[in-house]
């Protein structure tokens, strides 16, 4: 017997993948696909999910189904997070039926990237005051990482280069920060790029790996510790480069 | 400093495509968060600074979740971004980088500790939430 295209286990891999996606945690993930496998009337329900893939299995109408997704990038998008969790909730209480929710999961999109670039470029000025900078050092900080997430956005559109563009985006954060200096020397370099990188240092996710971890999640853990190291040095090495120079 | 914290995670919650209202609450609390961690730092030294006030912000975070029905990480996320120890990370691997191994790992131990505090902290608040939750719900069930 086919099984249906879209049925509720395609249904909860799905909200659990853009979950996973908008950077929700591993926990939650699996319990909003938990949720939605029980609200469809699924048994014997399996769920397993990593950072890159999750993997469901449940006995539907009868039918055992299996169906597993690859995750390729990781972001944060806390609109996402609500939006698959209040889909979730909604269908747990019955309030939307499965085809209502195929309708609204095709409707949660990402927004403008370009107001994101620029909102991080404003932030970033205001963490420079944070981490131990001047209020001369807002305005270089504001623009060097304006220029330097613009260009981490274009290389994300050229594939899945996650460390080349965090790396290409350090290198010229700290080399537009030494050419500022050169040209005015009241800013100051420290200060600008820690700016510049502060929205991709992996403190976050560092955060989420030990949580993962302390919630049982191993697997989970482990690949975001190694993810946040390796963002890390990688970030090291794009700055080091450029003030080795 | 708290100031400047609050109106940074205000923006870099925007930036994360949270909503003006639920980033300016995360800003206003995030900041007080910030300037709890600083002020504890001189009596408990950092890592016991950033579990207080990584518990204190997500405590506030549960709380806030709850009143507008939207997950309490939407909050949390935002909240405790001045705290986590990215920073230490970057300049931990720029120290093994320029062969200062030494301190590469004292910067290494400490991010980590930072780290572990936060995660406990944070797993802590969301346990109490939920107990908070589930004393509630026995309690109206009654």
């Amino acid at each position: 017997m086919k099984a249906a295209e879209n049925d509720g286990v395609v249904l909860a891999i799905k909200i659990a993948e853009g979950m996973m996606r908008s950077g929700g945690e591993t926990y939650r993930a699996e319990e909003c696909c938990l949720s939605v496998l029980k609200a469809c009337g699924a048994v014997n329900i399996s769920v397993v999910s990593f950072p890159t893939a999750m993997l469901v299995s449940a006995e539907l109408d009868g039918v055992h189904r299996a169906e597993s997704v690859s995750i390729k990038s990781r972001g944060v998008d806390l609109n996402g997070i609500a939006a698959y969790n209040s889909l979730s909730r909604r269908l747990s209480s019955g309030e939307l039926d499965v085809e209502s929710a195929f309708k609204e999961l095709d409707s949660i999109k990402g927004g403008n990237p370009w107001l994101s670039v620029l909102y991080t470029a404003v932030a970033a000025g205001f963490f420079c005051f944070v981490f131990g900078g001047g209020a001369v050092d807002f305005l270089p900080t504001v623009i060097v990482t304006l220029i330097a997430q613009t260009v981490k956005l274009y290389a994300d559109r050229l594939g899945n280069l996650n460390f080349i563009s965090v790396m290409l985006s350090c290198i010229i954060t700290a080399a537009l920060a030494r050419v500022a200096v050169a040209l005015f020397p009241v800013f100051h370099q420290e200060a600008v790029i820690v700016g510049g990188i502060i929205s991709m240092v992996p403190g976050l996710a560092l955060t989420n790996s030990l949580r993962d971890t302390l919630s049982g999640d191993l697997i989970s853990g482990a690949a975001r510790m190694f993810d946040a190291l390796i963002t890390a040095v990688v970030i090291a090495a794009g700055v080091a480069m450029v003030l080795a120079i | 400093m708290g100031a400047a914290s609050a109106v940074s995670i205000f923006f870099f919650a925007l930036s994360v495509r949270s909503g003006r209202k639920n980033s300016a609450i995360a800003g206003g609390v995030g900041g007080l968060s910030f300037v709890l961690y600083m002020w504890l730092s001189t009596l408990l030294g950092q890592v016991g600074a950033v579990f207080f006030a990584t518990l204190f912000g997500c405590l506030c975070a549960e709380a806030v979740a709850r009143l507008l029905k939207a997950p309490a990480t939407v909050f949390s996320i935002p909240i405790i971004i001045p705290l986590v120890p990215g920073l230490m990370l970057y300049r931990t691997m720029l120290s093994f980088g320029q062969g200062n191994n030494s301190g590469g790992v004292n910067g290494a131990v400490s991010t980590l500790m930072i780290a572990g505090s936060m995660s406990l902290a944070v797993t802590l608040a969301t346990l109490a939430a939920r107990l908070f939750t589930e004393a509630q719900h026995r309690h109206r069930n009654r």
